[in-house]
């Protein structure tokens, strides 16, 4: 009883992790829970892995995670103003460089993932007609900078919501 | 570097096959473009202005830079160009030397193309495409081709390095956050943004092909890209030996894609990306990834066959003569060289260029260089608009004669301006590294150590960017009359020199336009008028007439600019408040004839348009600025006078004799110095519909419109309202379409609780304006009876009953009384029925039952807008389309008052037309377009659209003359070429409308039964579903 019990246990453990599939890039590995309907792709562009969702009229949602070869973070006040500050800048240098146009910047705010600190940021521009919202992560794994991060269309907020939340199923390899 | 992974991004979307560019289409945008150089380079008296460079800092250089010396090199290039392929045979493949290669072609140096973007590499012609792609992404992608070696198969190299090598882990990321990084100045977020947009239009099976074969992807990416320019853009950018500098001077060897060597095909890539990378990125990649543009190459064929197709007609305009040829087709193109070639601006061009060069090759001409800095805009400024977009037009259609000398131009002036960006954001910093707090911090230190005398003469501009690139411009300022004419002496005057020598020895900078009102003097022209009660930043209109007697110059100059929502030169508000004398003479309305033209010309000559000059003029006579106004005069007929016909053709424009007359007359009259009362023109109205022009006249009825105007005001509402409410009574809050019983002026006096003296006086008005209107309603309505007597059989009808039928409730007018029409007989084209075309060309109506006897003019329909008559409601915007139709015999039609109504669109008689059954049922009774057959199908619906430039309307009358000579739909084809030819004509006048030649070429098209209307009236290109948006494929 208690055995059959504990299997069971171990079979709903099982099942409720069933759809976070483990990602491979290298020597980095992760685990994210992302629906079926995705694609994903290793080295798209030099992105380590990109996730693509479903695609919504002539555009798709984009989700990138990124092990970076840069040291982790202290999450300090320091840090944090530094990003702040080149976060800006180089927005502007991005964005008008293209001549398009900055909506907004959300300065870092440090939260806590998974019980370790997180840098969360983003930035929203346009160009022409079209425009895009962006969200970027960082968090340490291990010795690891992961840099993740979702591009999305503004005019779509619950695909932009969907996309956070398959984002925030994202675990490192211990 | 990223600009160019953007335009592989966007491609991704489109790769369009380039259509084959025709001789035809080169020798169009050289027509084009030689006449507006000679309007900006050449004095009146057909002197070369030297070397001039334009441009407007505070508006867009991109826009505006214009540089006399490199349009003249680049357009006696492309006439040798086009020259070699008429007259000659193109040696094209007979060259085969090595190179010049792109390391010969950076040395020459300053030019920006090439050092912008420096291709590496050359070497041989194996695998081609190859070294191409590697050269170019060398240049572009300096990460591409590092981790993949450079082996024998370069291009599978490259691919891969495309594919994979965007995003790099290196250590910039650390630098975000404020750590030192080695060797690393790129952008991840950047990097991966860029990413993340291409991963974002890949489609799924894209995602597929790049999972299975990344190579393939790359290659379909990349190649697809190459491949689809190859042929066409390239082939025109390359060139193999240049006589001066790449680029700007005389390319002695064009050369063909096919006939390049590797690295020549190389420079032909780079200086293609160059371009794109430079300049077009915006209009280009975004056009790309908003789908509004279909695509590079569709775009360019789009619009250059469409333009170059009207260059190729039996005649064509040449230079300022109208030039007749052969009807074959075979020959012309030669015919049409050897008379282009005779023609002033390219005789101007090869002889300038080839005197100049002389000069240039003596190495002094540099010293001379001078930049226009025009203030306001004018003609001129119209004009290099007008280059610089051909400029672009031709690039895309692969024909680089003059894109890569406004690149080097636009990049030689960026470069002289500090992007505000970089001063705020800590790029620019002092020398001892201390940031600027401001611009205005950055200004001051820039100015400081210059000496009071060369401070003043500093001309500081903030551009009002270029996208998102603010720009700060110093240059140095020296006066001088410039009324589009510029006359140089053949050396510096020593002021002049000496301010060179001290600040920038290469520069003179010459203010021209100066405002009327300069930057700096702003303030305190404002604080004046806050005293005399005006808030600039707060205009309320009209102005007091009072105190708008009493503003001087400047005063009245902010105010006017306010009005009109632009600067004012020196000049063109010198010409406006010359008009305020005039003012003073009183309300005669002859006299303000004269006013109102004289003010449309200084506005147009400082850059409006015939349309847009007219309205801002009515602004301004409405805003008190100018003095006294006749009563009604703003609103009633333009006195326009009949247009310029233009050199060589003789136009038949409908304008107005009594029109004309007055204009005259206006410049003539000695104002007496009094004259309060008002003298008003006997109303006119329309004895013919269709054949004359003139408009009756609404004095009262403006009058009331004033009246209301100050009341709209105060309630923060507006004329418009206010009129509906009276006339409608107003909306229930829950149907937008019912409106209660409260109608009439009384009503609205109660509810907006007016009293005393001003609702006496806007009850008197209105009474007045009704009678006026009464009158006018029913004289038409007696004419157009009177014209179909004897078609018809009449009977009156209670309008009131008619009244009460659906929801055109109070179409019809009681006062002049209502008629039942039968037709016995059928009329044809006599009755149009109007509509406003929106935007996207869809009509707004259908065609029937509500008719309106046929105007040959847009402005004899009198819209709210032009008319502000009390009744005149739903069409804003006057109407833009009509269509003739036929009255088949046994149609029964309600004569409805035939005046200004709520559902029709004002000023002429209307009538309903089809059977009253029942309430509710009106509407969709009566005959149309789209009914089978018998009384309610409306036969031969023709269309003609009405242009708002009067000048535009020989082009509908000519049409119109056309249709009315056969029952078909087509026309002669003499008849059409002559429509043609006049329009050719108009093109080229300053100032029409490109959206009215547009209906033009659609208009033409449909008289060629190119374009067809459908049963709903909407124009389709024959065999196509489309809608019709120009010229037929």
């Amino acid at each position: 009883m208690g055995r059959a019990f504990l299997t069971f246990l171990l079979g709903a453990c099982w099942m409720l992790n069933a759809s976070a599939a483990q990602y491979k890039w290298k020597e980095f590995s992760f685990s994210m829970d992302v629906p079926s309907t995705w694609q994903s792709a290793n080295d798209f562009m030099g992105v380590p892995v990109t996730m693509f969702a479903p695609m919504k009229g002539e555009r798709r949602d984009v989700l990138q995670v990124m092990p970076t070869k840069a040291k982790p973070l202290k999450f300090s006040e320091d840090e944090k103003k530094a990003f702040d500050k080149n976060y800006l800048a180089r927005t502007k240098k991005y964005v008008h460089g293209r001549n398009g146009k900055i909506i907004k910047v959300l300065p870092a705010n440090i939260e806590q993932f998974d019980g370790k600190p997180m840098l969360v940021a983003g930035r929203s521009y346009s160009w022409g007609l079209r425009s895009y919202t962006e969200k970027t992560y960082y968090l340490n794994c291990g010795e690891t900078l992961y840099h993740l991060k979702f591009q999305g269309d503004p005019a779509k907020p619950e695909s932009i919501k969907e996309t956070e939340r398959v984002l925030r199923t994202f675990k490192c390899a211990k | 570097m990223r600009q160019v992974i953007w335009l592989l991004i966007a491609l991704t979307t489109s790769f369009a096959a380039h259509a084959n560019q025709a001789l035809e289409e080169r020798m169009y945008f050289l027509n084009e473009q030689a006449e507006l150089f000679t309007q900006i380079c050449f004095t009146a008296d057909g002197t070369y202005k030297e070397s001039v460079t334009h441009y407007q800092a505070s508006t867009s250089i991109r826009e505006t830079a214009y540089d006399c010396d490199a349009q003249l090199y680049a357009l006696n290039a492309e006439l040798d160009a086009i020259n070699s392929q008429v007259v000659g045979t193109p040696g094209e493949c007979e060259f085969a030397p090595e190179d010049p290669s792109v390391a010969a072609l950076l040395a020459q140096g300053g030019d920006a193309l090439a050092a912008s973007r420096s291709c590496t590499g050359g070497g041989g012609a194996l695998n081609c495409t190859g070294d191409i792609v590697r050269n170019f992404a060398s240049a572009f992608i300096p990460s591409a081709i590092h981790d993949f070696g450079t082996g024998t198969n370069c291009f599978t190299t490259l691919l891969a390095g495309f594919a994979y090598s965007f995003y790099d882990m290196a250590c910039s990321i650390t630098s975000l956050f404020g750590y030192d990084c080695d060797g690393g100045s790129g952008d991840e977020e950047a990097a991966s943004s860029d990413a993340a947009t291409l991963a974002g239009v890949q489609t799924e099976p894209r995602v597929n092909s790049f999972l299975s074969n990344p190579l393939g992807w790359a290659s379909d990416v990349f190649g697809g890209f190459i491949n689809s320019i190859g042929n066409s853009i390239m082939e025109r950018f390359g060139c193999a030996d240049w006589e001066g500098s790449p680029y700007v001077s005389t390319c002695l060897a064009p050369m063909s894609w096919s006939c390049a060597n590797c690295s020549q095909r190389t420079n032909m890539v780079c200086g293609v990306f160059g371009y794109i990378a430079g300049i077009a990125t915006q209009e280009v990649l975004t056009g790309f990834l908003v789908g509004a543009v279909v695509g590079l190459s569709t775009r360019a064929a789009l619009s250059v066959s469409r333009n170059a197709a009207r260059y190729f007609p039996p005649s064509v305009r040449l230079g300022s003569a109208a030039v007749s040829f052969g009807a074959r087709a075979a020959g012309r193109i030669g015919t049409f060289w050897t008379a282009f070639t005779a023609t002033r601006p390219i005789r101007a061009i090869s002889d300038t260029a080839s005197r100049i060069g002389q000069v240039l090759a003596a190495g002094n001409r540099q010293a001379r260089r001078i930049i226009v800095i025009a203030q306001g805009e004018d003609a001129l400024l119209a004009a290099i608009r007008r280059f610089n977009t051909l400029s672009e037009q031709a690039l895309m259609a692969g024909f680089n004669s003059t894109a890569g000398a406004r690149l080097a131009t636009v990049q030689r002036l960026e470069s002289e301006a500090t992007r505000v960006d970089d001063i705020l954001d800590g790029t620019v910093v002092r020398p001892d590294g201390t940031r600027f707090e401001s611009v205005e911090d950055y200004v001051e230190w820039r100015l400081a150590d210059l000496p009071p005398e060369q401070r003043a003469l500093q001309v500081v501009e903030r551009s009002a960017g270029d996208g998102a690139q603010e720009r700060i411009t110093f240059s140095l300022r020296r006066d001088v009359d410039y009324n589009s004419d510029i006359s140089l002496p053949a050396t510096p005057t020593p002021a002049v020199a000496a301010a060179d020598d001290a600040v920038e020895p290469e520069i003179v900078v010459t203010g021209t336009r100066e405002y009327r009102v300069t930057r700096a003097e702003i303030p305190r022209v404002t604080t004046q008028l806050r005293e005399r009660g005006i808030d600039i930043d707060n205009l309320r209109l009209p102005v007091e007439a009072s105190v708008a007697r009493r503003l001087n110059g400047d005063q009245r100059t902010l105010v006017l600019e306010q009005v009109l929502d632009r600067r004012l030169s020196s000049s063109a508000a010198d010409d406006i408040l010359e008009e305020v004398r005039w003012g003073n003479s009183g309300r005669d309305p002859g006299n303000f004839a004269g006013r109102r033209q004289r003010v449309e010309a200084a506005l147009r000559n400082s850059g409006m348009t015939a349309e847009e000059a007219s309205e801002a003029a009515n602004n301004i006579f409405r805003s008190n600025l100018l003095g006294d106004v006749p009563p009604g005069a703003i609103t009633a007929a333009t006195p326009n006078g009949p247009p310029p016909a233009a050199p060589g053709l003789s136009l038949t424009v409908g304008g107005s004799d009594e029109a004309a007359r007055a204009a005259r007359a206006g410049g003539d009259v000695v104002p007496t110095g009094s004259s309060g009362g008002t003298v008003g023109r006997e109303v006119v109205d329309q004895p013919s519909l269709g054949t004359s022009p003139e408009v009756p006249n609404f004095e009262s009825i403006n009058d009331l419109r004033t009246q209301l105007d100050g009341i709209a005001r105060r309630q923060g509402s507006t004329v418009d309202e206010l009129l509906n409410e009276i006339q409608r009574g107003t909306r229930s809050a829950s149907d937008f379409n019912v409106y209660d019983d409260l109608r009439g002026i009384d009503s609205f006096i109660a509810r907006h609780g007016i009293t005393g003296d001003e609702a006496t006086r806007l009850r008197a008005t209105f009474t007045s304006a009704v009678r006026q209107r009464n009158g006018l309603t029913t004289r038409n309505t007696a004419r157009d009876l009177e014209r179909q007597r004897g078609a018809t059989r009449t009977r009156a009808v209670d309008c009131n009953e008619l009244n009460r039928l659906g929801s055109t409730a109070h179409a019809f007018h009681v006062p002049s009384g209502c008629r039942e029409v039968v037709f016995d007989q059928a009329v044809r084209g006599d009755y149009c029925s109007c509509n406003e075309f929106d935007s996207t060309r869809v009509r707004t109506r259908a065609i029937g039952p509500w008719l309106t006897p046929c105007a040959s003019m847009a402005r004899e329909y009198l819209s709210e807008m032009n008319q502000a008559d009390v009744t005149a409601l739903p069409q804003k915007n006057g109407l833009n389309r009509c269509y003739k139709v036929d009255i088949q015999p046994g149609t029964r039609c309600f004569h409805g008052g035939l005046g200004p109504t709520f559902r029709g669109f004002g000023g002429y008689a209307q009538m309903y037309c089809g059977d009253a059954r029942s309430p509710g049922e009106f509407n969709s009774l009566g005959p149309t377009i789209s009914a089978s057959s018998g009384v309610n199908r409306i036969e031969g619906a023709r269309y003609a659209p009405l242009f708002r430039d009067e000048r535009m309307n020989v082009i509908t009358q000519a049409g119109r003359a056309c249709l009315d000579v056969s029952s078909t739909t087509t026309c002669s084809v003499t008849a059409i070429s002559d429509i043609r030819s006049q329009l050719a004509a108009l093109r080229a006048q300053p100032g029409v409308s490109a959206a009215e030649i547009n209906d033009a070429d659609i208009y033409i098209e449909y008289l060629m039964g190119r374009i067809q209307m459908d049963n709903f009236g909407n124009l389709r290109c024959r065999g196509s579903t489309e809608l019709a948006t120009g010229i037929c494929p």
